[in-house]
């Protein structure tokens, strides 16, 4: 991290994933690996940026300027599979296609904010973005960047799933309509 | 491949100029090429396409000549003047002319360096450079050239960030001075890669950082 740039580079991400059985190692590192490499594109470059007041076109529709790391800025990954297989998957696998991908983005978040005490709540998380939150910092401002409210969603009413050994069937049953009994 | 020469005359790129047929034929073309208007500022007479070089900013540090050979005969000119801030007519060459030699100068104490800023250090092309050239006389600067490269369509001299140096041991302070005197006349345009206004800024950082690493080379 380069407080003076904002400039954040990634040496290093362990990952732990649960694949439940891996079948094929190599593969399934691979997998991980794979991931880890779209979530750091995510986390630090790529962009959807449209023209928006004249036509309705993409700006950077070019794998040389809509910016994803190549192999050189791929940063090294350690990875650890956890193997507790799963009776209801097949051979006991579990997936291990976009999961590894998703802890990336607020992984390199948490990175920054250990290194330098901001916040960036948005991606990509771009050396801009890090340095105007950084001089709100030292404005004692509210030291972060990103959207300053949460958009209002009509999000449904949760439903749960009762797990086998609590005599679940695999019907959800949407709560407010039904709330479970807690088992004692 | 890539040679000196290819480098030294790179064509300008712009993020509406670099773009295929299709995605250019659908927003309109350009001025560049085959239109009449600046998409990156519309109601600009001339096109911003930005110097995209790494070595042409290097070379009018430097204070290279250029050897140029056409059918009219040779002709030399110093680097500076071979390139013309306008994103079409960009160089000051002749289409029949080649560039055949590039002529530096001797070393008699000076020392230079280039300070390079991009998304991706595997193969994006800058967005800001800062060459830095220092003629050292014991631990007095002698003569001083900052040349920035990535935010005019040529490689923009800062006389005044120079001058800043120029007569005396290089300071924190001469420093900052050149810094803040690269930095106001720097004035990317938003035509390529990052934010516009934090590559403005980073001229600072980067013209102290080349200046700082020419001053560390020297008290060595």
């Amino acid at each position: 991290m380069d407080p003076e740039t904002g400039i954040v580079r990634v040496p290093t991400i362990w990952i732990a994933h649960d694949v439940g059985q891996s079948i094929n190692a190599a593969s399934v590192i691979g997998q991980v690996e794979g991931s880890i490499y779209m979530g750091l594109g995510e986390a630090l470059m790529e962009e959807m940026a449209y023209r928006g007041n004249r036509n309705v076109v993409h700006k950077i529709p070019s794998l040389l300027e809509y910016k994803s790391p190549t192999t050189l800025e791929m940063c090294d990954v350690i990875t650890y599979l956890v193997e507790d297989p799963d009776p209801n998957g097949p051979f006991g696998a579990k997936e291990v296609g976009q999961g590894p991908l998703l802890p990336v983005m607020p992984a390199v978040a948490n990175a920054v904010y250990d290194a330098v005490g901001v916040r960036v709540d948005e991606v990509p998380i771009t050396p801009e973005k890090v340095l105007k939150a950084l001089r709100r910092k030292e404005k004692g401002e509210d030291a972060r960047y990103g959207p300053d409210s949460f958009p209002d969603i009509p999000w449904p009413e949760p439903t749960r799933v009762a797990p086998p050994w609590e005599g679940g069937d695999g019907k959800g049953v949407t709560i407010t309509a039904a709330a479970p009994e807690r088992q004692h | 491949m890539g040679t000196l020469g290819g480098n030294l005359c790179l064509d300008t790129r712009c993020n509406y100029y670099n773009q295929s047929y299709e995605w250019r034929k659908s927003i309109d073309f350009c001025m560049k090429k085959d239109g009449a208007i600046c998409w990156v500022a519309p109601s600009s007479p001339r096109c911003w396409a930005v110097s995209s070089s790494d070595i042409a900013p290097v070379m009018v540090a430097l204070g290279a000549e250029y050897r140029l050979v056409g059918p009219q005969g040779e002709r030399v000119v110093p680097a500076g003047r071979f390139y013309n801030n306008d994103g079409i007519n960009y160089l000051t060459k002749q289409p029949d002319e080649i560039l055949a030699d590039v002529r530096l100068p001797g070393p008699n104490g000076w020392d230079a360096v280039y300070h390079k800023l991009r998304r991706r250090g595997s193969f994006d092309f800058p967005v800001l450079g800062v060459a830095a050239w220092i003629q050292w006389k014991g631990n007095h600067v002698a003569d001083a050239r900052i040349v920035l490269g990535g935010v005019a369509s040529y490689p923009q001299e800062i006389p005044e960030a120079g001058a800043a140096l120029k007569g005396a041991p290089l300071s924190d302070e001469s420093v900052a001075a050149a810094a803040e005197a690269a930095y106001r006349p720097s004035k990317p345009m938003d035509n390529t890669d990052f934010d516009l206004s934090w590559r403005k800024q980073m001229t600072r950082v980067y013209v102290t950082r080349a200046i700082e690493e020419l001053r560390e080379r020297h008290g060595k």
